[in-house]
């Protein structure tokens, strides 16, 4: 691994201090485990010179209930969020994709906030650079995304974002863009919806320079609401998902009132099949309407030649995940 | 015609190595290290504190031979940076064997848990982190703490066996301490 | 606690003198001989070793895969603090070639005082590549007109060794007469095909180019102090390798030391020949020329990435076709096969895909085989053999067409198997002998295996055609059998041990057989217990060196327990004669009037009479007295026990052989696999070990994951390179992907073995592919016929989804 400066932040304030006084030549860690992998492989031309720890950090450590949601602060790891009897009794879905994530030893020390900002595994973006040199793709600065007539089989079935088809790898984001959560940064509060890079395809959110997440929250949810969260991989553990699926119903008098559907794995972002959620308002939470809203859910793919698999997975995925609600 | 890789500046970098000492608590006992930011803790216990039962053997956080406890928590120690585990309680294979052997170091004995043993100190460490929180785990909770770790060696069933032969005995020890 | 596993004993052999029914640490789960350092952490892999001043070596590798290098500068990175030396084939060239083949191959490397100077100056080397056309899988490499990987050279060879064989003698069924054809076999395949009641055929049957297993990276240590070079590696046969290392750095094989105590999992893939471009073993002449230049230990070890990428493959395509009487009788197999090696490896391994055709596995009633094998280069990493060498792949092709079979002849899978395959006393006619034209195959009980299976999968109840399947989620049942070559029991294998025999009634075994993992260090010690008729507590074992080890042959080919132990039995039984002769004056008898047992040796016809150890060695002094007696055995195959009657032309062979049974759960709908359940039955002779040779049959899991967890080194098709090059994108398979339960059989019919084992290692991973596909096929009813059998496969064969244009 490249040599770089370590820094342990005691506030979140010092943390984007150094974060500015370095520009583009810093990162922040907390759990580490994308960030180590990137440095370890080497996959960027300008790898940071200075890492600033964001576990010294002990206000961002948290899950606290408050009168309007709950808030869980940035470094709290994944391990902490799956274990939260708080979480699993009023958020399902996410202590679920929490659980779901990784591998336990890797949940003991990855965070809710590093989940979601990580960066994409995509395999000509992450190719070691000790075997041969980096893939400079369209990502780093390059001319053009290689998974377009390369090997993109478990890449975007919804078309590129900027040229990169590459797909957002979280499993925890979409759990929360279902559960409508607000990314609280240094800077702002910025909605679930918008935080991930909608037109710009160079990074994985719209986090600015020097801009850091401090905390993630939930807002209260009615007790209506019903969620889940499915995930399909080849291992039962470690793995990314090839696809997985969010759900949340609102559920009025045993109809659908309002319904949020995010499917991962699938685009550059989480992806929100909005004609989808649409269909399924004043149905009920059974076989026909779910069916007809995981066909509206793909409607608009446009698979590539390896990849068309992942239209009929994500078409089931969102049936099974719709159905798992109506089972709570 | 075309050329390979392109050059690389600022060599200078690599050449002034920063090193400053970080007090680091491992098994019980305190060590002094001059550590550089970058090396991870796998890296400093197997190279700089000669404790090589820690092993590496895909250094990306993915199979677990590389499990240590910090502070009862089972970590991949390839996936942790060094300078960030001053404070922190850290146990490795090494500290299992005091006064004899762990009961999971003898039951991994008795059930054959370990083939080649690449995977054994690290999936040890998994076990234990399990049975201090756990005492009782069933098959399926046994398998749920292990899933980070893998055994190439595909030794799964005698190490689950292991365990449980562990978790009895342990038991067992507990019950005799309280009765008598 | 649960005991998941079984073992079926059938009759007792009696041994050469030793009564089988008294063994008493044979057929033990005894504890491993070196298991304390294993579990407590203090056993040193190559990598846990470090030595003062050690030096890393770091690796450049190509970006193409075929270019010509034109220049290299190397002053940038040699100028760098903290580099002592850069390699490159200008001044090392039997280590870097100026050609490369496949992307990431080896070009230079720096020898650094700490890894990040090391990957730092990497960047510094310059080097201008010629880059020329390249062709990156089989098929398209055996077209014509394909890029040529090495020059002037076609791409796809005809295994050069194929015999037709021919005038079976009436009497002993071994045919008498072997010359070299275009391809192996014997009689007329296209009279048997013209003959046949029932012919079926598949084509296209393709094995995924997969990875070696190999938990610890591989890689080595080297240390050049007092004229001797000290060699911390892992390796599976020390004294072979030490030797060609020897030669290729340009010193005397008595200078070189290796030291290989523990090895992290290697299952055949880690077989090294130093200076052999087509094995990846280059970190030993990359840390041995550097550490004879420097004076300084080099450790040259691969991270995961360099493993993935160097490690051995696999990879084949097959065609098939089978000729059948209405009653099930298999009597023609044309098998045509390619192995693909890429840009190297090693071509021996295709042979051994006929092990499940006539040649052996049905041998039995097959009376016509054609076998057309062919390697074939492509611009991939290397590849060869390894658990299995070969044989897997030849399973997965046959044993899938049985299925088909099956089907069409309307007769249970299982059944089919039973009708024709290899008996004890049946004909083998495989490359293994080598010098032998045909053998007899020493033992089988696959029948014993299939029953044992098929009760635990309740498969004649369960068993359901894929017609009658319903429903989302579909279970199948598939069955595959193999046999696997074990050892070469014709001249060529041979190996030696030592046994030191001590006053106090200790024994320290000397042997340099390596232990991988797969007990043979604790299973060697229990044929010198047993012979010595001590306590296996007290044999210590001596192995981790070739200074203070005789000879001893690599394990591979599943031969340690056998070759091996042939050896450990016979030095054993050369000690414990010598001390017999000792104790029998003390005793007042013949030597062969006595018997040991616990370490005390006795009268056999007045057991009081008796004396300990100590007693027979004498007194002891400093100037003299019996210290230590010494039993030594070369053994070169074929021991005589191998021989039929004792007579010359007619050898026995034993080999691996069994039958797996897999239960799997399709949804046709995403395509995913679940529920996946291994059934591992083996005829084992007798277990040794039992615990081991659970441990061995679990190694079916390799077969999981190179069925259904996408175990496929996938690379980029327009630059070559290696996409998936770590654990996450290609998938070892973990604790919870799938249950296997091994059933050991015991059937003690095998006259070649001092206890009456046979081999287990490779097995487990022979059949596998094959009874997973025929699974899928029992529960959707469409054969997929390209491993791995991902998703996307399942769904299109399901017609849910489209194919590629």
């Amino acid at each position: 691994m490249q040599r770089f400066e370590h820094f342990n932040a005691s506030t979140a304030n010092e943390a984007v201090s150094i974060l500015n006084e370095y520009g583009e030549h810093a990162k922040v860690i907390a759990g580490g485990t994308d960030l180590l992998g990137c440095l370890r492989d080497g996959i960027w031309p300008e790898p940071p010179r200075a890492i600033i720890n964001l576990k010294t950090v002990s206000e961002l450590n948290y899950i606290a209930e408050e009168d309007d949601g709950v808030r869980i602060g940035a470094v709290t790891t994944l391990a902490e969020v799956a274990d939260s009897a708080l979480i699993r009794e009023k958020y399902a879905s996410l202590g679920e994709a929490a659980r779901r994530t990784a591998s336990p030893l890797l949940r003991n020390i990855g965070t809710l906030a590093g989940n979601i900002c990580q960066e994409n595994r995509c395999w000509y973006y992450r190719y070691p650079n000790q075997l041969g040199g980096r893939i400079d793709c369209i990502r780093k600065g390059g001319k053009k995304c290689l998974a377009v007539q390369g090997d993109n089989r478990y890449h975007s079935i919804f078309g590129a974002v900027n040229k990169c088809i590459a797909v957002n790898p979280s499993d925890t984001a979409p759990a929360l863009v279902a559960l409508s959560a607000r990314i609280e940064t240094s800077q702002r509060v910025i909605d679930i919806d918008a935080f991930f890079t909608a037109k710009n395809g160079m990074k994985s959110t719209v986090l600015e320079e020097g801009e850091i997440v401090t905390a993630i929250f939930l807002p209260k949810a009615d007790p209506g609401w019903r969620t889940a969260f499915k995930k399909i991989a080849l291992r039962k553990t470690i793995d990314f998902s090839i696809v997985n699926c969010a759900v949340a119903v609102m559920m009025r008098d045993s109809s659908i009132s309002a319904a949020r559907i995010c499917l991962n794995g699938v685009h550059n972002n989480p992806y929100r099949p909005l004609a989808a959620e649409e269909i399924l308002i004043g149905r009920s939470l059974e076989d026909v309407a779910a069916r007809a809203a995981g066909e509206e859910a793909i409607a608009h793919a446009k698979p590539l030649p390896m990849n068309r698999y992942k239209v009929q997975m994500a078409q089931e995925l969102v049936v099974d995940t719709l159905l798992a609600c109506g089972q709570e | 015609m075309s050329s390979g890789l392109r050059g690389r500046q600022d060599i200078e970098r690599g050449q002034s190595v920063k090193k400053e000492v970080y007090k680091l608590t491992v098994n019980g006992q305190e060590y002094e290290l001059a550590l550089e930011p970058q090396w991870t803790l796998s890296h400093v216990l197997r190279e700089k504190l000669g404790l090589t039962g820690t092993k590496e053997a895909c250094k990306g956080g993915a199979c677990g031979a590389c499990t240590v406890l910090i502070d009862g928590k089972a970590v991949p120690s390839c996936m942790v940076l060094a300078v960030e585990q001053v404070g922190k309680s850290i146990e490795t294979i090494e500290g299992l064997f005091r006064d004899g052997m762990h009961p999971l170091q003898g039951a991994w004995l008795e059930e054959f848990g370990a083939q080649c043993g690449f995977c054994s100190p690290g999936m040890i460490m998994s076990a234990k982190a399990l049975l201090d929180r756990n005492p009782r785990p069933t098959e399926t909770e046994i398998k749920e703490a292990l899933a980070g770790n893998i055994c190439i060696c595909s030794n799964y069933e005698h190490i689950v066996n292991a365990v449980l032969v562990a978790a009895e005995r342990i038991q067992e020890t507990q019950r005799r301490r309280d009765h008598g | 606690m649960q005991s998941w596993s079984r073992r079926k004993g059938f009759k007792k052999l009696k041994g050469d003198g030793i009564m089988v029914d008294q063994l008493s640490v044979i057929g033990k789960s005894v504890r491993q001989k070196d298991g304390c350092p294993r579990v407590t952490g203090e056993a040193k892999f190559y990598s846990d070793v470090i030595l003062p001043d050690m030096l890393y070596a770091k690796i450049l590798r190509s970006p193409y895969p075929q270019a010509d290098i034109v220049s290299i500068d190397t002053t940038k990175a040699e100028a760098v603090e903290g580099v002592k030396l850069v390699m490159s084939y200008r001044n090392f060239p039997k280590a870097f070639r100026r050609d490369v083949h496949y992307a990431g191959e080896h070009v230079a490397a720096v020898i650094a005082e700490d890894e990040e100077t090391g990957e730092a100056a990497l960047e510094l080397i310059e080097i201008e590549y010629d880059p020329k056309p390249f062709v990156l899988s089989l098929e398209e490499a055996i077209k014509p007109d394909a890029p040529q990987v090495f020059q002037g050279q076609p791409n796809s060879h005809d295994w050069e060794l194929s015999y037709y064989l021919s005038e079976k003698d009436p009497e002993t069924g071994l045919y008498q007469k072997k010359e070299l054809h275009d391809f192996h076999g014997f009689g007329d395949v296209k009279q048997g095909l013209k003959e046949a009641d029932v012919i079926v055929e598949e084509t296209g049957l393709k094995y995924a180019y997969c990875k070696s297993p190999a938990m610890n990276p591989r890689g080595c240590l080297m240390s050049y102090r007092n004229d001797k070079l000290t060699v911390y590696t892992h390796s599976q046969g020390m004294h072979h390798e030490k030797t060609v290392l020897a030669e290729v750095l340009g010193l005397s094989v008595s200078q070189v030391n290796y030291v290989s105590p523990f090895t992290g999992s290697s299952f055949g893939g880690k077989i090294a020949e130093p200076g052999d471009f087509n094995h990846p073993s280059h970190y030993l002449l990359i840390a041995g020329f550097a550490t004879l230049v420097l004076q300084k230990p080099v450790k040259c070890a691969y991270t995961r990435e360099e493993e993935m990428l160097c490690g051995w493959s696999r990879g084949s395509l097959s065609n098939v076709k089978l000729g059948f009487r209405n009653d099930g009788t298999l009597t023609t197999i044309d098998f045509d096969h390619w192995m693909e090696v890429g840009s190297g490896g090693d071509k021996w391994p295709v042979k051994n895909s006929l092990l499940a055709t006539g040649t052996t596995l049905y041998s039995r009633n097959c009376k016509h085989m054609r076998g057309k094998i062919r390697y074939v280069h492509t611009n991939r990493f290397l590849s060869c053999g390894w658990q299995g060498y070969g044989a897997p792949e030849g399973h997965y092709a046959i044993e899938t067409v049985m299925d088909a079979a099956a089907e069409k002849l309307g007769i249970d899978p299982v059944e089919l198997r039973k009708i024709n395959h290899m008996r004890a006393g049946d004909i083998d006619t495989g490359f293994d002998p080598l010098d032998y034209k045909s053998c007899f195959i020493s033992a089988s009980g696959i029948t014993e295996c299939l029953d044992a299976g098929a009760e635990e999968i309740d498969w004649h109840n369960q068993w359901k055609p894929p017609g009658e399947k319903t429903g989302r989620v579909r279970r199948g049942l598939g069955v595959a059998i193999f046999c696997m070559g074990a050892g070469r029991p014709g001249p060529g294998n041979s190996t030696s041990a030592m046994v030191k025999v001590y006053p106090d009634g200790t024994v320290n075994l000397i042997s340099a057989i390596a232990d991988l993992g797969q007990g043979q260090h604790t299973v060697q010690s229990q044929i010198a217990a047993e012979t010595l008729g001590i306590p296996y507590r007290n044999v210590g074992i001596v192995c981790h060196d070739t200074d203070s080890t005789p000879w001893a042959t690599i394990v591979a080919n599943s031969c340690g327990t056998w070759v091996q132990g042939w050896a450990t039995y016979e030095a054993a039984m050369d000690a414990r004669r010598k001390l017999l002769y000792l104790a029998a004056p003390k005793l007042g008898v013949e030597p062969d009037e006595l018997d040991i047992k616990d370490g005390i040796i006795f009268v056999q016809s007045d057991p009081e009479k008796k004396i300990d150890f100590a007693d027979a060695f004498g007194p002891l002094g400093i100037y003299g007295g019996n210290h230590e007696i010494v039993g030594y055995y070369y053994h070169d195959n074929p021991h005589p026990r191998c021989l039929k009657e004792g007579k010359q032309g007619q050898l026995y062979i034993p080999k691996e052989k069994g039958a797996q049974f897999v239960s799997l759960d399709v949804d046709t709908r995403t395509g995913i696999i679940s529920n996946v359940k291994v059934i591992v039955a083996q005829n084992v002779g007798r277990a040794l070990n039992p615990k081991i040779v659970e441990g061995q049959f679990l190694n079916a899991r390799h077969g999981v994951e190179n069925a259904a967890l996408g175990s496929d080194c996938i690379v980029d098709p327009r630059s070559g390179r290696l996409l998936n090059c770590n654990w996450i994108e290609y998938r070892p398979t973990s604790i919870l992907d799938c249950e296997v339960t091994p059933i050991i059989i015991e059937k003690p019919e095998d006259p070649t073995h001092p206890f009456g084992a046979t081999a287990c290692g490779e097995g487990a991973a022979c059949p596998t592919l094959a009874a997973f596909s025929n699974a899928i096929y029992n529960a959707i009813g469409v054969r997929i016929k390209e491993t791995p059998f991902t998703p996307d496969k399942i769904l299109l064969a399901l017609g849910k989804t489209k194919g590629r244009k």
